[in-house]
This record gives structure tokens, C-alpha cells and sequence, in this order.
């Protein structure tokens, strides 16, 4: 079996967490990482951070969709035709994969909920990253870290994120900015970061503690996971809300609260909003409504237009 | 505070309604287990806080909203002030029209003519919407509750003063009547009246006080100076052409001091006689009139004294009946005897057959051919040895007699125990016994025939056979024959039956052969009579009953001496006249009794009065007494001033609700998520 074919066909163990479907939408998708420094992406998920130690490799055609700001035009002048060069660091892309997995994230119906539509999205990431030979870590928090998974590129370890996925279930508080603090220490430098959780912290400032992942110029992308129930707080009446995290409850005039509650909310997520946009973090919101492998190629589609 | 439906009030005890069933309808929460709390939080006071409000609220409108119904319901009228909404008023005026009511005030007017104005002022105190009725002491037909005011002035306008008298209880009794049919939350009660001692009640009359109904008393007192003809004492006998008939009559000096005055006697249009008298104070002075009349019929006159205080008790009227002679009805039993019962007794009583002679006019007739008026048109009916007397004809006299009828039965062969078994009366059917032999002599009047003792030697008479008399204890023995009673009188009903132990013919002795016999059975008959059209008359307020003369008839005419003219509607052959406030002489036309007195009330002539301080013992209730010298009006706004809060209750209400329906409106919509 080739190595394309080995790309295609699912791995024996694959998990329910990528369905065949999702596989055949994920197989022409490439992450394009964006280059933090230059800020210019190259090709196909090109490494933006080959730096002085990175060889040139080979030429390669230049194929439709490549950047033309990576046509190497002495080629084109000796050769008349388009190349484009390849280095050997180009591919050595390490990505962690961040999961939020506290109480919040278990609000939604019993399949479809935050918790495991964001375990669909890292799954997600997890194949892409892994069919394109890059290294994908994971981290899996609460109010500390619950797991670690050093970033490698083997299909093996690609299974074990996947298993140890499909182990998972939200419970407990979550306290983000120490455990961004912790994952921030750990994954490499020029790191893609992927976090995927529902923001709802308490504590506010764990929105600081995302610099500590600029500082080691990652490349952190922000995936808040809501629940139509919390987008569109359809609640009538006299409710009783039962925190999932603290197990506090409240009594709550539904109708008297609703403005209030989506006023906060989009405040809340307006401060995120910019707060990454400051740090030059993507901020991406997706529902649980939505099928999750619409969302990612509609946020995928987004990078390519925007690089 | 009044309040115009007070049971209502019963309903307060639904006003707790509310909390019941919001305990019992709490509603009860869904939990649903949620991302996190942390936007709620800064809200929550508030939230919590405003919902415990609207819940309070709620419930407090709910109940407000409850307790405001009951209240408007039950009518509250606060006195003391008037608000935008004046409460309506009901007035029911009792104007005191008995005969009283005529004395001379101070002021010269006479007392109703001053209540009829003070009830023209009461009525000016109304104002539009209001409704008022007016009620008549004296029970005289008044005027239903009305809202024109104009209708109850002319009434009163219309009104005069009757020979009647009143019952206080009767009038407030209709007038709480009245005031239950009005709606208005103000119910006031007028008497306006002399309050005469003679109508004090035993007790208080009691007036429901629920409803918040006011009495009010206006008294209208004078001097209670009087004089009056209080009776007069006619003989029930037949009056006879030219025969003196004697006209007894009574003054009374209801004053505290003499008087003098003149009697006179007037008999049609015309004063034929008077006389001066002098009425010793709170005396009564008996006086008569003779008069001989001179052609027979309807005689209608009246005694008339001279006094200025009231004028209808001045007069009393009669009226009598004079007749040409007796008419005496001899009734034989047997159609086919060849024996003339009455062959010695005609003799005796009209010899000349229908001249006369006597003042005595017989006929004859047979008792299976009689009818009730052929008895009734004589003054006596006589029977002269009667077998037993069948139930019809038992019926018949029955009748008769106890109309005031005369019977005089003569005994004989076939008179018994048996005469009169067919009589209700248990004093006529043991009054016969046997007949049995009796060798006596002589007989011995007694009574009113006492007299004929001097006149008459009866020792000449002999007795061989008797019928034995057996009188009840009420009867009255007027001849009898060594302690044997021979004549008894007894009394059935209002009028009588004299039975004779002897017969008019020569079986039980020798007396028809005797000179005395026509002399007593002349006396004795004219004894026996009574007048069929002796009338008494009534008192003013009494009913006057008529028979038509004509079954045939719809309607009688009645004639009224003052002019008015009357027609009354025949039922069954009779008539019932109640129009007869005023006095005077009534004259049916076609109908029995052909005249009829009408007199006042005896004992309105007398005028003292109750005393101020005992005025408020009236009624149950608390009675306000008004003053006659102060405007009315002012006495009975202070009183009457209120407002009627149910329209500003309801008014709440309504607030109230929209307010619930402001507050509720999600409770009531709110639906499980």
C-alpha cells in the first residue's frame, strides 16, 4: 500500500471520533500555519521558522494556489518555467492541541456535547496534523493539567490521542490561566497552539495568560465551543440553573434574565475578541449546532482567503 | 359608615382566596444544569429580588382586587363628606291624614295642611334620580315609589283629611316596602303625623336596620282642645209614621276645661231642632232628639254640635228606616190543611185584612214557597204550630235570624223535640219538649212586656195543654205561668226567635176568645219586630259591603252626601266599597243597605298627643326628630350627606385588575422550557 493510499484509508483503530465522512472532508485540507515573523505563508503549509539552519532541499512545480511571493524568479528566468523552493525544516511543524475539559464543556444534548464536538475538532486537527507528518501534542486541562501528550508525528501516537480522547469526559472546575501558564512552558518555541474550550473562566484574566504563549512565539488559535443553549439562552420561566462546574444553583426569571445573560456574554466574548486580536491570536466561536466538519472548512476556507 | 347590602360583606371570607391558592399553586421550577453561573451572579440580587417583589405584589393585587369587590358590593356610603359620586336616595313620606289631623295649630293652619308643606319640602331636598313614595296614615291608597316628584306633590295637593284612623306599624311596614324596591344606598323614612295617644304601640315597631335606613319624625302637635258627638243610640225597632222616633246622642269635652255648645238635629237638608248644652272637661254628656216623621222611607240625618277645633267630628249621621206598619210575615206549614193556624192571630193583628188598623200589616205564606227576601222585607215572621222543620227551611230561617231577623213561633199539636232538630243552634233544637197537659191559669209578662201586666187581666185565662219550653240560660223569659215559662226570647246571631208555649187557636186554652189576646199579640208583635233595614253604618276606613238587588247587575252606583259618585264592580252579587274615608251618608242605588252612615273614628277625637321624649320609644330604630320651626332641609342634608364609595371601589377594581394583568401576565403564559 502506498503512502497515499496509507493517507486515505483510515487507520485500523480508528475512532468513532472521525467518521469516514469526516475523513474524505478533511483529506484535501491543509492547515496553513501563518508565519508570525514574516507573516506570509509558503505553499502548503510551508515552516514558517526555517531560519539559517534550514537547507534548501529541491525545487519543486509550482502548483496553482502556491504563493507567488515563493516563485524562485532565477529559475523562472534560467528556466522560463515556475519553481518554487523546498527546504528541509519546511514540514517540521509541531502543533499541541489544547482541551478544555471541565465541567462546563459537558452542557449540550448527550451526543452533541461541548465537550465532544471540541474532541471532534482536535481529532480533526490531530489527522490533518499527522497526515502531513507534522508532530501534534496534547493537552488536556482543567484547573491544572490532566494529561500531556508530547508532540510526535507517528501514526501510534496519532491512535493514542485519539484513544485517550475517546477516554475523556468533562468534569471539574476550570482554571485556565495557570494551566496556559504550564502548557505554555512545555511545547516547543514557534509552536502552533490550538485551544478548544468554552472560555467560560471565571477568572478573567486568563486572557493574559495567553501572552505567555506569544512570548514563545507560538501561533495560538482559539476555538470557543458554545452550546445553543448558552447562544441563544431559549429559556422561559422560572429556572433553576445548576452550575456543571461548582454545583451551585440560582434561581432565575428566565424571561427578566435573558437580555442581561447575552449582554454579559457578548461581552465576555468581545473581551476574548480582542484580547486575542492584541495578541495576533485567532478567535474563532463555533456552535454546537453546527455541524463540526462545516465549521472547520468554513474556518479553514477563511485562512486561505485571508492568506 | 353605612353599608346598603351589608350580607356581602360574607364575603370577605374569600379574600384569603388569594395566598391559598398561591401556596397551593406555587410554582414549581425546572433545574437545568448550565455551562456557568458567573453571568447571573451580578444579577442575582437584583433578579431574586424583583422576582420576590412581583410575587408579593401579585399576590397583594389579588387580594386588594378581591377585597374591593366585596366592599363595592356591599354598597359602603361614608358619612360626613361628598365626593364626586352623591349616594341616591329613597324617601318613603308617611303623611298623617286621620281625622286628628285637622286641629288648628298656633299658626291657624290645621295640622295637615302643615304636613302636606313639610312634605313638599322634604321632597325639595331630593335631587335628581331620587325616587320618593307617599304613604297615608289612615292606609287611604297613596302613591308607589317614583322618581317624579311632580306625580307625589300633586298626590299630596289632592290629599284631605279622613274621618279615619291609622296604624303607625301598617305605614312602616309599606314604607320599608318601598325602600326594599329603590336601590339608592340612602333610605330615609318621613312620618309626619300628630302622634296621637290613642295609636301608641305596646312596643317598639320594628324596622329592619340593615341597610342603613333612617326614621325620621316630623310631630305636628296643637292644643288638644275637643268637642265631639261620640254616638249615637238608635233603636233597632221599626220606626212608624208618625210615630215619635227618639235620637239619642253622646257629647264628649276632650278638653281640660268646660265648653259650651250647640246641639242640633238635622234631618235632610234641614235643622229641625237645637239645643244648648254646657260639657263639663274630659266629660260626656247624653242628650236626644225626638222626631216624629211623617211619611215613610229612608230617613238620613245627622246630629251636628258647633266646636272650631276639628270639623268632622262634629257631626254623626244616620240614617233610618220609617215604615207605615209592621210587616208581619205569618208562614203556614200545610199547603193542603183546611185549618187556618192563623184565623185568631189575623184577627187579633189586622182585622180589617191590609188596613192596617193596628200598625200591623199581615201576610201570608207558605214555608215551602219561601225565599230569603221575601223574609227579609218583614219585620217579624210568625209560625203558629209547625211540624218539624225541614233542613232547607232550618237553613232558611237560620239565615234569616242570624241577619237579624224576628221569629215568633206559637206552639201547638204538632210542635215538639222534633220542630227544630234540623237547626245548627243546640239552644233551638232543645228548645221545644213535649206537649202535655196542663190545668193552669193566668200568665205573668216579664221584661220588656212587663208592662202589659197593668193593662191586662190575665186570670181570666185558662191553659189545658201546653207545649213545654225548655229556654237555654242566654234566653230570656218574657211571660211564663207559675214558674212555667209560656214566652222566651232567645237571641241567634243578630237577631232573635221568641217562642210561645200556647198556640193562637182554642186547643190549649181559652186566651184567643179573650179581650187581652189581641192586645198581647199586638205588643208582643210589634215587640218581635225589628227593622230589616236597621243600619248601624260604618266607621270611616271600614269596608262597605253591598248586595245588589239585581244578581243581573256589574256595577253599583254609590252617592256620596259630599256629591262624589262611586261605581264598584258586582262579584257573586255584592259589592265592596272601600272609598270611604269621608263622612257623610253613603246611598246605593239598586243594592242593599240602601243608605248607609259613614262616621268617623271615636277615638280620634280625642287629641292629646304623645310627649317629645317618648317619640324616639316609636321604632326599633333610632328615630331623628325634626323640628318644624327650622328649615327641613338643612336638618336632613346634615344627615344625609354621604358619598357612595362603590363606584370609586370599582374604579379600583379595575385598576387593580390591569394591574394583575400587568404583573401576571408572564406567570400566567409561562410555559415549561
Amino acid at each position: 500500500m502506498s503512502s497515499a493510499d496509507r493517507s486515505r484509508t483510515p487507520p485500523p483503530h480508528a475512532s468513532r471520533l472521525l467518521s469516514p465522512r469526516t475523513l474524505d472532508s478533511l483529506r484535501n485540507l491543509e492547515l496553513i500555519a501563518r508565519d508570525m515573523v514574516e507573516g506570509s505563508l509558503t505553499g502548503l503549509h510551508r515552516s514558517p521558522y526555517h531560519g539559517f539552519s534550514s537547507e534548501f532541499s529541491e525545487y519543486r512545480k509550482y502548483c496553482p494556489g502556491d504563493a507567488v511571493k515563493h516563485v524562485d524568479w532565477v529559475a523562472y528566468a534560467k528556466t522560463d518555467r515556475y519553481y518554487v523552493k523546498q527546504y528541509e525544516d519546511e514540514t517540521n511543524t509541531r502543533a499541541y492541541i489544547v482541551l478544555d475539559r471541565s465541567g462546563s464543556m459537558s452542557l449540550g444534548q448527550a451526543q452533541n456535547h461541548k465537550f465532544n464536538y471540541a474532541c471532534y475538532l482536535a481529532a480533526a486537527f490531530i489527522y490533518l496534523m499527522q497526515r502531513q507528518k507534522d508532530a501534534v501534542g496534547l493537552f488536556t486541562y482543567t484547573d491544572r493539567i490532566e494529561s500531556y501528550y508530547p508532540a510526535k508525528t507517528s501514526r501510534l501516537h496519532m491512535l493514542s490521542l485519539l484513544s485517550h480522547l475517546e477516554s475523556l469526559a468533562p468534569a471539574g472546575r476550570s482554571h485556565a490561566a495557570p494551566c496556559f501558564h504550564r502548557i505554555a512552558e512545555e511545547v516547543h518555541r514557534r509552536s502552533l497552539v490550538l485551544i478548544f474550550s468554552d472560555f467560560l473562566d471565571p477568572d478573567p484574566d486568563f486572557i493574559s495568560s495567553l501572552r505567555h504563549f506569544q512570548h514563545k512565539g507560538c501561533e495560538v488559535l482559539l476555538f470557543q465551543v458554545l452550546d445553543p443553549l448558552e447562544t441563544g439562552f431559549p429559556f422561559r420561566g422560572l429556572i433553576e440553573f445548576r452550575d456543571l462546574e461548582t454545583g451551585e444553583s440560582m434561581e432565575i426569571e428566565s424571561e427578566d434574565c435573558r437580555s442581561l445573560y447575552l449582554d454579559a456574554l457578548g461581552t465576555a466574548q468581545q473581551r476574548l475578541r480582542r484580547g486575542s486580536a492584541r495578541m495576533n491570536m485567532t478567535f474563532e466561536t463555533l456552535s454546537t449546532g453546527t455541524p463540526f466538519d462545516r465549521a472547520l472548512l468554513a474556518y479553514f476556507h477563511k485562512r486561505e482567503r485571508l492568506f | 359608615m353605612n353599608l346598603g347590602h351589608p350580607l356581602f360583606l360574607w364575603g370577605l371570607l374569600a379574600v384569603p382566596l388569594p395566598l391559598l391558592l398561591h401556596l397551593f399553586f406555587r410554582r414549581r421550577k425546572a433545574s437545568i444544569a448550565f455551562s456557568t453561573l458567573q453571568f447571573f451572579l451580578q444579577q442575582k440580587r437584583y433578579l431574586a429580588h424583583r422576582r420576590r417583589l412581583r410575587e408579593w405584589l401579585l399576590l397583594l393585587v389579588r387580594t386588594l382586587a378581591l377585597l374591593m369587590l366585596v366592599l363595592a358590593l356591599a354598597r359602603p356610603t361614608l358619612q360626613g363628606f361628598t365626593a364626586a359620586f352623591a349616594a341616591r336616595t329613597t324617601v318613603a313620606l308617611i303623611v298623617d291624614d286621620t281625622l286628628s289631623m285637622d286641629r288648628k295649630l298656633g299658626s291657624g293652619m290645621t295640622a295637615f295642611a302643615l304636613a302636606t308643606q313639610k312634605a313638599d319640602e322634604i321632597l325639595n331636598t331630593l335631587s335628581e334620580g331620587d325616587a320618593a313614595s307617599l304613604i297615608f296614615l289612615s292606609g287611604r291608597p297613596g302613591l308607589a315609589l317614583t322618581r317624579q316628584r311632580q306625580a307625589v306633590r300633586r298626590a299630596l295637593e289632592e290629599a284631605r283629611v279622613t274621618g279615619a284612623s291609622g296604624s303607625f306599624a301598617a305605614a312602616l311596614q309599606h314604607a320599608q316596602i318601598d325602600l326594599t324596591a329603590g336601590a339608592a344606598p340612602n333610605r330615609e323614612i318621613y312620618l309626619l303625623s300628630d302622634f296621637q295617644s290613642n295609636q301608641t304601640p305596646d312596643a317598639p315597631i320594628p324596622v329592619a336596620a340593615d341597610g342603613g335606613v333612617r326614621l325620621y319624625l316630623l310631630p305636628l302637635s296643637g292644643p288638644p282642645d275637643n268637642l265631639s258627638v261620640a254616638r249615637l243610640a238608635l233603636s233597632t225597632r221599626p220606626q212608624m209614621v208618625n210615630k215619635p222616633i227618639t235620637i239619642p246622642y253622646d257629647i264628649v269635652n276632650h278638653s281640660d276645661r268646660s265648653r259650651e255648645t250647640v246641639a242640633s238635629l238635622e234631618v235632610g237638608k234641614d235643622t229641625l231642632r237645637s239645643e244648648s248644652l254646657r260639657v263639663p272637661a274630659g266629660e260626656r254628656v247624653t242628650g236626644r232628639f225626638d222626631y216624629v216623621p211623617l211619611q215613610a222611607g229612608v230617613l238620613n240625618g245627622a246630629v251636628r254640635i258647633t266646636d272650631p277645633s276639628l270639623a268632622l267630628d262634629n257631626t254623626r249621621w244616620f240614617t233610618l228606616a220609617v215604615s207605615e206598619h209592621i210587616r208581619a210575615l205569618l208562614v203556614e206549614a200545610d199547603l193542603l190543611s183546611r185549618v187556618r193556624p192563623f184565623h185568631f192571630l189575623m184577627l187579633a193583628l189586622d182585622p180589617s185584612d191590609g188596613d192596617s188598623v193596628n200598625g200591623i200589616h199581615t201576610e201570608t205564606g207558605f214555608l215551602s214557597e219561601m225565599q230569603p227576601r221575601d223574609l227579609d222585607r218583614h219585620h217579624v215572621v210568625l209560625f203558629a204550630n209547625p211540624p218539624p222543620f225541614s233542613a232547607q227551611s232550618a237553613a232558611l230561617l237560620t239565615r234569616y235570624l242570624e241577619g237579624g231577623g224576628s221569629v215568633l213561633i206559637f206552639g201547638g199539636g204538632a210542635t215538639g223535640p222534633e220542630t227544630f232538630a234540623a237547626f245548627s243552634h243546640d239552644t233551638l233544637r232543645n228548645l221545644y219538649g213535649e206537649r202535655e197537659s196542663a190545668a193552669r191559669t193566668g200568665m205573668r209578662f216579664k221584661a220588656a212586656l212587663s208592662g202589659l201586666n197593668a193593662l191586662l187581666q190575665m186570670d181570666l185565662v185558662t191553659w189545658q195543654r201546653l207545649s213545654t219550653l225548655k229556654p237555654a240560660p242566654t234566653a230570656t223569659v218574657l211571660a211564663d205561668c207559675q214558674g212555667i215559662p209560656m214566652i222566651v226570647e232567645q237571641k241567634v246571631g243578630a237577631g232573635r226567635l221568641i217562642a210561645c208555649a200556647f198556640s193562637v187557636r182554642r186547643d190549649t186554652g181559652n186566651w184567643p176568645e179573650l179581650k187581652s189576646f189581641p192586645i198581647a199579640m199586638i205588643h208582643l208583635t210589634a215587640y218581635a219586630a225589628h227593622e230589616p233595614q236597621h243600619n248601624a253604618g260604618i266607621l270611616c276606613g271600614q269596608t262597605l259591603r253591598l248586595t245588589a238587588l239585581t244578581p243581573e247587575d256589574s256595577s253599583l252606583a254609590c252617592l256620596h252626601s259630599d256629591g262624589t259618585r262611586l261605581a264598584q264592580p258586582v262579584r257573586d252579587g255584592a259589592a265592596s266599597v272601600t272609598d270611604t274615608w269621608q263622612p257623610g251618608i253613603m246611598t246605593a242605588e239598586r243594592a242593599m243597605p240602601r243608605s248607609t252612615a259613614v262616621n268617623p273614628v271615636p277615638a280620634e277625637s280625642d287629641l292629646s298627643c304623645w310627649s317629645a321624649s317618648r317619640l324616639g320609644a316609636l321604632a326599633s330604630v333610632r328615630a331623628h326628630v325634626l323640628k318644624t320651626d327650622a328649615a327641613l332641609d338643612t336638618q336632613i342634608r346634615a344627615a344625609r350627606r354621604g358619598s357612595d364609595l362603590s363606584g370609586l371601589l370599582l374604579a379600583a377594581l379595575i385598576l387593580l385588575l390591569a394591574a394583575e394583568a400587568l404583573l401576571g401576565n408572564t406567570y400566567l403564559s409561562q410555559r415549561r422550557p
